[in-house]
C-alpha cells in the first residue's frame, strides 16, 4: 500500500484506518490470521483483506468503515515518540514553503514523522526529502514506517545532531524546516543548504523567546520576509437548539403539566440541547399557556421574512447552530517563515 | 547510521524557471504593495506613481532586487538595513518630543530633486535624519521606525518574483478579497491539506475565486492527475490560472465543466457506453491528443490557414482571392475549430467524471454549496476526502446537515482556522496590532462506500 498513490482494496501489510465513530479510530497494519479488539467486539484481519477501502465491515456488536490512509489520517493516529505536529499547522507549513511535486525539502528533527508524512505526500514523484534526527531510534522508526508506507523512494533519513554538525547539505533544498529547541545553531546550515536561486524556510518553536533569537538569526544572515504567524482550528459542532421562551405568568399548579418528549421547560439552559437531527424537530411543542382558548403554541408565529432565521412558536426558538464547547487548542507553537533570495 | 536513498534529478525545465523572460508573468513587491504583471519589452508599467519599462528585469534570476532610475529597472544589492543609517545619538523618552511639520527641514522638492540627481536610498534617508529637529531626541527603537517608514516612502526599490499559489493569494486578500470569496491563506492551505491534494490524484473543483483554488489544485499536482473545474456561465473566469503561467502539459489535465451539463451528466449515468455525445457539431477526426482552452485561445488569434471544420468551408475557395471574404471564411473555420475541440474535451470530461474515481471534492464558490456536494459527491470514489468552503458557517452547516441525512460519509468536521501575526523584535515583540477577523468556514469529511439499498 502507498501513501503516495491511492489503491482500492486492502491487501495484507497495508496500513488501514479504522473509523468507529466521531473521535473515534485506530490505524492498525493489516496481518493474516490477526484479530483487532473494538469496543464492537473482535476485528478479524482476515475479514477486511480484499474489501474495498470506505467499506464498512461488521463487528458482532457494531460496524467500522476501513478507510485509506492518508497523511491526515495517519496524523490523527500514528504512535507518538514525540510532540507531533498537527494537520493545521502542517497545512500552513506546506502552504508557505511553497511544497509542490519537484520540491527539495530539509526536516529537522523529525521526531514522530508527522510532518514528514505530509511534506512526501506533497512533494512526490519527482521531490525529495532529506530528514534528520538526533535519536537513533527514532530516526530508525521513521524509516521503518516509510518504508511500511512505501515512501523510501521519496526520503532520506539520517541519524544526525545537526544543531552540532549541520546538514552537509549544499545548494539542493527549495525549502528547509526546523523544529528544534534550538534552532539558531542550525540556520546557518540551513542556509548552506538552501538553493543558490533561494528558497524558504520555516521554524517551528513553541517559545517566543526561541522565536526572538531565530529571528534574529534570520535576520542577521541575510534572509528575508521574516514573519512569524500563530494558526489555531476552532471546530464547531452543529446541533438544533430550541430555546424555550419564558412564561410571563404564573401557572395554575393544581393543573397536571404534560411533560413532553423533547421539552426543556423546567431544566437548566445547559441542558437546552435537543438530539442532533437533520431536520428542525416538531417535537418542541410544549404546554399551552393556561388562559388563552385556542391553543395555537404549535403553529409558527408570524414573524417578519428578515427576522426568520430560525422556527418560532409561542414555546420555543429553534434553529441549527455551530456551537463551539468547552475548551481548544490554544496554542502549539509559532510558525517564523522567511526567504532567501539569490546573491 | 545515514540511509541510502538516491535523491531524484531536479528537471532541466525546472531550473530555467528561475530566471526572468520576456512574456512571463512576473511579481513586483516593494514592502507590503504586491503587483503582477506581464513582461514586455518597451512596454511602460506603473508602480507606486513611478513609470517605468521592465526591460532591465530580464534575465536576472527571480527573487533580486531592483532600483528604478530614469524609467530603467537597474538590478541592486539589497537594500541597507536600518541600523546602518542610525548614530550613536538617542534620546530616553519622548515626553520633549513634539510632532510638528517643522521638525523637517527638508521639503518634498528638495527630496524630489535629489531622486532626479540619482541619490542613492540611503543617502536620502541620512540627509532626512541631518535635517530632523528630532531625530536625535528619539530613542533608538523610535529612529528605527522612523527610518523604516522613510524607507517605505523615498527609496523605490522592489523586489521580481515568480508567482506561485502563496503570493497570488496574499495578492488577492489585500487587495480584492472578495473576487476569491475572502479566503485566507490558512483556510486555503487547510482545503489542499485536507483535501489530499497531491500528485496522480483526480480532483474536481468548484471554484468561482477567480480561479484561486484551481490554480492551487494544478499547483500541487505538478502536472500528474486530473481537474475538472466546475463553473457557472460558459466559459470559466479564472485570470489567477493564467498568473500563474503553467506549462501546457498542466493545463492540458484541466477540463472546464459548465454548471448547464451538469444534469445531462446526470441523465447519462447508466449509458456509460454511449457516452461520446456524436449529436454536437459535426464529428470531424481531431489531430492528436485534446488541447487545453488555451491552445483554443491560440487558434482563436493566430489560426488562418489550419482548421479541422467541415467541408463547407473548403467549398468556398473560389472566394480566396477577396481579403474580406478571406478574413470572414478563417474566422468561421476558427469558431468551427472551436466548437468541436469545445465538445469534444467536454465529451472527454463526461466520460472520466462517469468512471466515478474522482478522488477529491472541493466546493469553493459563491452559490449555495448544499446542491453542488450533494449531485457532485456521486462522481467521488469510497474512502476520499471532500471539502466545502463557505465564507458563512450557515451554509456549511446545510451541506453538513443534508450529507448527514443522505448518510455518504464519515469523518465530518465543521471548522474555522484563526490568523495571528506577530512583530517579533528584541524588547518589541507583540502581536500585530491588525488581524483578519474571518477566513471562511471549511467542512471536511470522508467518503464511504454506498450501502446497497
Amino acid at each position: 500500500m502507498s501513501l503516495a498513490k491511492y489503491h482500492d482494496k486492502v491487501k495484507e501489510n497495508d496500513t488501514v484506518i479504522l473509523y468507529l465513530g466521531y473521535d473515534n479510530m485506530h490505524a492498525i497494519k493489516i496481518k493474516k490470521g490477526s484479530v483487532f479488539q473494538t469496543r464492537y467486539g473482535a476485528l478479524r484481519h482476515n475479514d477486511i483483506i480484499g474489501t474495498t477501502y470506505g467499506s464498512r465491515v461488521h463487528c458482532p456488536k457494531g460496524y467500522l468503515y476501513i478507510l485509506y490512509p492518508t497523511p491526515e489520517l495517519w496524523t490523527s493516529n500514528l504512535p507518538h515518540r514525540t510532540q507531533i505536529l498537527y494537520t493545521t499547522d502542517i497545512s500552513v507549513v506546506s502552504f508557505q514553503l511553497d511544497l509542490k511535486p519537484g520540491a527539495v525539502v530539509v526536516e529537522s528533527g523529525t521526531g514522530s514523522a508527522s510532518l514528514s508524512h505530509s511534506i512526501i505526500r506533497s512533494i512526490l514523484p519527482d521531490g525529495h526529502l532529506y530528514t534528520f534526527e538526533f535519536h537513533k531510534e527514532r530516526a530508525q522508526k521513521a524509516e521503518e514506517e516509510f518504508k511500511d508506507h512505501s515512501l523510501s523512494d521519496y526520503v532520506t533519513v539520517t541519524h544526525k545532531d545537526v544543531c552540532q554538525f549541520g546538514f552537509d547539505l549544499e545548494d539542493v533544498a527549495d525549502a528547509v524546516f526546523l523544529d528544534l529547541p534550538v534552532p539558531w545553531d542550525a540556520i546557518p546550515s540551513a542556509k548552506k543548504a538552501l538553493k543558490k536561486q533561494g528558497g524558504r524556510i520555516c521554524s517551528f518553536s513553541p517559545c517566543i523567546e526561541q522565536v526572538q533569537k531565530s529571528c534574529a538569526c534570520f535576520a542577521e544572515l541575510g534572509f528575508e520576509e521574516i514573519s512569524t504567524k500563530e494558526c489555531l482550528v476552532r471546530n464547531f459542532d452543529v446541533r438544533t437548539i430550541n430555546l424555550p421562551n419564558p412564561e410571563f405568568f404564573s401557572r395554575d399548579k393544581t393543573k397536571s403539566q404534560p411533560q413532553k418528549k423533547g421539552s426543556r421547560f423546567d431544566r437548566d439552559d445547559m441542558d437546552a440541547y435537543s438530539e442532533e437531527t437533520a431536520e428542525n424537530s416538531a417535537q418542541c411543542d410544549i404546554v399551552e399557556s393556561s388562559d388563552t382558548k385556542e391553543n395555537t403554541t404549535s403553529e409558527v408565529l408570524d414573524t417578519p421574512a428578515w427576522d426568520y432565521i430560525g422556527r418560532k412558536t409561542a414555546a420555543n426558538f429553534s434553529f441549527k447552530a455551530g456551537i463551539s464547547l468547552g475548551r481548544m487548542p490554544g496554542h502549539t507553537g509559532y510558525l517564523t517563515f522567511a526567504t532567501l533570495y539569490p546573491l | 547510521m545515514a540511509t541510502s536513498s538516491e535523491p531524484m534529478c531536479v528537471d532541466e525545465r525546472k531550473t530555467s524557471n528561475v530566471t526572468i523572460k520576456e512574456g512571463d508573468q512576473a511579481i513586483l513587491k516593494k514592502g507590503k504593495t504586491v503587483r503582477i504583471f506581464q513582461i514586455r519589452k518597451n512596454r511602460d508599467i506603473w508602480l507606486d506613481k513611478i513609470k517605468f519599462s521592465l526591460d532591465g528585469a530580464v534575465g536576472h534570476y527571480y527573487g533580486s532586487t531592483f532600483v528604478v532610475k530614469n524609467g530603467h529597472m537597474h538590478k541592486v544589492q539589497k537594500t541597507f538595513k536600518e541600523a546602518e543609517v542610525l548614530g550613536p545619538e538617542k534620546g530616553t523618552d519622548n515626553r520633549d518630543l513634539h510632532d510638528l511639520d517643522s521638525n523637517q527641514k527638508l521639503s518634498r522638492e528638495d527630496i524630489e530633486k535629489m531622486k532626479k540627481e540619482g541619490a542613492k536610498g540611503q543617502e536620502i534617508i541620512e540627509q532626512l535624519i541631518e535635517n530632523s529637529t528630532t531625530f536625535k531626541g528619539k530613542t533608538e527603537y523610535a529612529q528605527e521606525k522612523w527610518v523604516k517608514k522613510k524607507k517605505q516612502k523615498h527609496v523605490a526599490e522592489f523586489t521580481v518574483l515568480k508567482p506561485n499559489t502563496r503570493l497570488m493569494c496574499q495578492m488577492y486578500h489585500e487587495k480584492s478579497p472578495a473576487k476569491i470569496l475572502n479566503i485566507r491563506m490558512d483556510t486555503l492551505a487547510q482545503i489542499l491539506t485536507y483535501g489530499n491534494v497531491h500528485a496522480f490524484t483526480n480532483v474536481a473543483v468548484v471554484d468561482t475565486c477567480s480561479g484561486l483554488v484551481v490554480g492551487a489544485v494544478l499547483e500541487r499536482l505538478g502536472g500528474y492527475g486530473k481537474v475538472f473545474h466546475f463553473h457557472p456561465g460558459e466559459r470559466p473566469v479564472r485570470p489567477i490560472v493564467d498568473n500563474l503561467n503553467f506549462p501546457q502539459e498542466f493545463l492540458d489535465n484541466l477540463y472546464n465543466f459548465p454548471f448547464c451539463e451538469i444534469n445531462s451528466l446526470k441523465s447519462e449515468e447508466g449509458k456509460s457506453d454511449d457516452v461520446i455525445d456524436n449529436s454536437h457539431g459535426d464529428s470531424v477526426p481531431s489531430e492528436g491528443d485534446s488541447l487545453s482552452d488555451t491552445t483554443v485561445k491560440q487558434c482563436t488569434d493566430s489560426n488562418t490557414e489550419t482548421n479541422t471544420g467541415g467541408e463547407s468551408t473548403e467549398s468556398q475557395d473560389k472566394d480566396n482571392t477577396d481579403p474580406v471574404a478571406r478574413k470572414r471564411k478563417a474566422e468561421m473555420s476558427t469558431r468551427e475549430a472551436n466548437k468541436i475541440l469545445y465538445s469534444k474535451r467536454l465529451s472527454e470530461a463526461k466520460e472520466l467524471l462517469l468512471k466515478r474515481n474522482i478522488d477529491c471534492l472541493i466546493i469553493a464558490s459563491k452559490f449555495n454549496p448544499t446542491p453542488l456536494v450533494t449531485t457532485l459527491i456521486e462522481y467521488v470514489a469510497p474512502s476520499r476526502p471532500i471539502v466545502v468552503y463557505s465564507q458563512y458557517k450557515e451554509a456549511v452547516m446545510d451541506a453538513y446537515a443534508y450529507l448527514r441525512e443522505i448518510g455518504c460519509l464519515v469523518n465530518y468536521r465543521v471548522s474555522e482556522t484563526w490568523l495571528r501575526e506577530y512583530q517579533i523584535l528584541p524588547m518589541r515583540t507583540h502581536p500585530e496590532i491588525q488581524m483578519s477577523a474571518g477566513g471562511g468556514y471549511l467542512l471536511t469529511a470522508t467518503t464511504i462506500v454506498k450501502e446497497q439499498k
